[in-house]
């Protein structure tokens, strides 16, 4: 298996949309970060360099399908994973290769967006929670990350056609898509505002209940979904909202297993062309 | 005998089609196998099932004594190269870029061979070239020293003469024969370009609707599509003595028929039978190509 992640890795190294992914991700993170910085100066806001410095979390997703779909695909329209099985390498070995490839290239993509970031330290300062604070959210991006890498891998290695790149891809969007759902299902007030506004002026009544709040176990399973999804994970690093960090690490650990317990029995099964 | 592959009533079904069809086939070491069969015969899928890319549903075969079965089939598929169907390279890589990856697959310590291979597949001039710029036929003499990278002794090239030009089905045919005859390479090749074949193949194997139809050495398949008079005659008996003493080379089909090689004088033959008592009832010509045996062989009705 080191031989095929020094290949995979020699590849990777020329890889056109690596690159690609690499560049525009450290420049949208330096850049966005740079006007967002120079927009709060100029109004005179005291933002803290975190409300915007996880934007980009949202974003990396895309980046990280985009490589996959690409990257594995061509081992398809190439031909070139029959060399890799002739040479004596085992299926199991093949996929464990190409899910540690397309993590590492998720995990450098991701230190592009934490490098481009950091523009906005010299503008507005530091994190105003820390090292920790930065490290904790960081961890749950991590974690977001390898669930992304398993969920492509197991896509791009499993459906070996032309349009299957562009399903991949098409998945981070349904998964965004799914999250966004949730979040705002969750998002519900428990009661409507005791404030309302009318023509005689501002009035304060009685909360009453939200019929569109979810609670018990369904609230529950949305919970659990939401941090199932690396998706909703990510809404909740952008929104600094990260409620149950050892739960969203532990969805991850299990989205991570079985995807890849998933991708290994049916690559193996697989015929392949 | 010593064989490279054996294959023994190898069976692969799919889904609605049977893809090879309890499959028996013996490639000798040394060889140039042959693989001869028309579009769908099953040539390509008997490939993939040995480069292990697909799973047979029944049967069994063995790569240099080693059962397609067992865990160390793995290490047994070192010792072969393969392109299938179409070369498998990296068409953004650049033909040495291609190498050096197949080398860092294998495992290989050292980049020493990449230079002398893409010597001997003819590319060392390629220099950055991007394999997606390259010929048809460049592709597929780099797909061929990408399966040599492992300093192989047994190579399958399924097809390797497909959309080839004149030039570059001679390149190829030129490289395979060197491979074989200096590097003692066991080659199987596949192939529906008859005439070609014949001008490689050691020994043949004919296959058809994914049956093994017959399997023959050149020595033998040349012999049987020697220039010959095919004689049915009342006894052989007469006919052996008359040819024996005009010193003609035959050999005898059955008691009333018989193959007479060589250039012959069909006046003097009837004469000389006459007076010994035998009677010609037919007489014929034979002079047949790989081509005209293979489809007498499966029956005509397609393209091999």
């Amino acid at each position: 298996m080191r031989n095929l992640l020094r290949a995979n890795f020699f590849r990777m190294r020329r890889d056109e949309m690596f690159w690609t992914c690499f560049g525009v991700v450290l420049a949208c993170s330096a850049v966005f970060m740079f006007f967002w910085c120079r927009e709060d100066l100029s109004l005179g806001l005291a933002a803290k360099l975190e409300e915007y410095y996880f934007n980009m979390v949202m974003a990396l997703g895309l980046f990280d399908a985009m490589f996959a779909a690409m990257f594995l695909n061509a081992e398809y329209a190439e031909g070139t994973i029959r060399n890799k099985l002739t040479a004596g390498h085992t299926r199991r070995e093949v996929y464990l290769a190409h899910f540690l490839t397309v993590l590492a290239a998720s995990l450098l993509i991701m230190t592009a967006w934490l490098i481009g970031g950091c523009v906005g330290i010299p503008m507005i300062g530091s994190w105003g929670f820390g090292l920790a604070g930065w490290a904790h959210h960081v961890l749950i991006a991590v974690g977001l990350t390898v669930s992304f890498a398993a969920i492509f891998t197991f896509q791009g290695i499993l459906f070996s056609s032309r349009p299957a790149t562009v399903a991949v891809v098409l998945t981070y969007f349904a998964l965004l898509l799914g999250a966004s759902t949730v979040e705002n299902i969750l998002s519900e007030p428990e009661f409507s505002s005791g404030v309302v506004m009318t023509v005689d002026g501002v009035r304060t009544i009685n909360p009453e209940p939200n019929p569109r709040y979810v609670s018990g176990t369904l609230r529950t399973f949305l919970e659990v979904l939401r941090d199932l999804l690396p998706t909703g994970q990510a809404i909740q690093v952008q929104n600094l909202s990260v409620l149950s960090p050892l739960r969203a690490l532990a969805c991850d650990l299990g989205v991570t297993v079985a995807f890849t317990l998933g991708g290994l029995a049916l690559f193996g099964r697989k015929d392949l062309r | 005998m010593d064989f490279v592959l054996e294959t023994n009533d190898l069976t692969k079904h799919y889904k609605t089609t049977k893809a090879l069809e309890r499959l028996t086939m013996h490639v000798e070491k040394g060889a140039i196998y042959g693989f001869v069969g028309r579009n769908g015969a099953g040539k390509t899928t008997l490939i993939r099932l040995i480069c292990g890319l697909q799973a047979p549903t029944g049967g069994s075969f063995s790569l240099y004594g080693c059962s397609g079965s067992s865990r160390d089939i793995h290490r047994a598929r070192r010792r072969m190269g393969a392109v299938v169907e179409t070369p498998s390279i990296y068409l953004s890589m650049t033909a040495e870029q291609n190498l050096r990856q197949q080398y860092q697959i294998l495992g290989l310590p050292s980049y020493e061979g990449v230079g002398e291979l893409l010597e001997l597949v003819g590319l060392q001039d390629t220099g950055r070239k991007k394999a997606k710029n390259f010929s048809l036929g460049m592709r597929q003499r780099l797909g061929i020293a990408v399966a040599l990278a492992g300093d192989p002794d047994f190579l399958i090239l399924d097809e390797p003469a497909n959309g080839l030009d004149p030039q570059g089905i001679v390149e190829i045919r030129e490289l395979i024969l060197r491979l074989n005859r200096e590097r003692q390479i066991t080659v199987l090749i596949s192939s529906h370009i008859l005439d070609e074949l014949s001008r490689l193949a050691t020994h043949y194997g004919f296959i058809d609707s994914g049956h093994m139809v017959q399997e023959i050495s050149a020595e033998e398949l040349d012999a049987r599509c020697r220039k010959r008079i095919h004689l049915t005659v009342t006894s052989t008996r007469p006919l052996t003595a008359v040819l024996d003493k005009m010193g003609m080379e035959y050999s005898i089909c059955s008691d009333t028929e018989a193959d007479v090689y060589g250039p012959v004088q069909v006046t003097e033959l009837t004469l000389a039978l006459h007076a010994a008592g035998c009677e010609i009832r037919s007489i014929h010509e034979q002079n047949e190509s790989l081509e005209s045996y293979f489809m007498n062989l499966v029956g005509g009705g397609g393209h091999a």
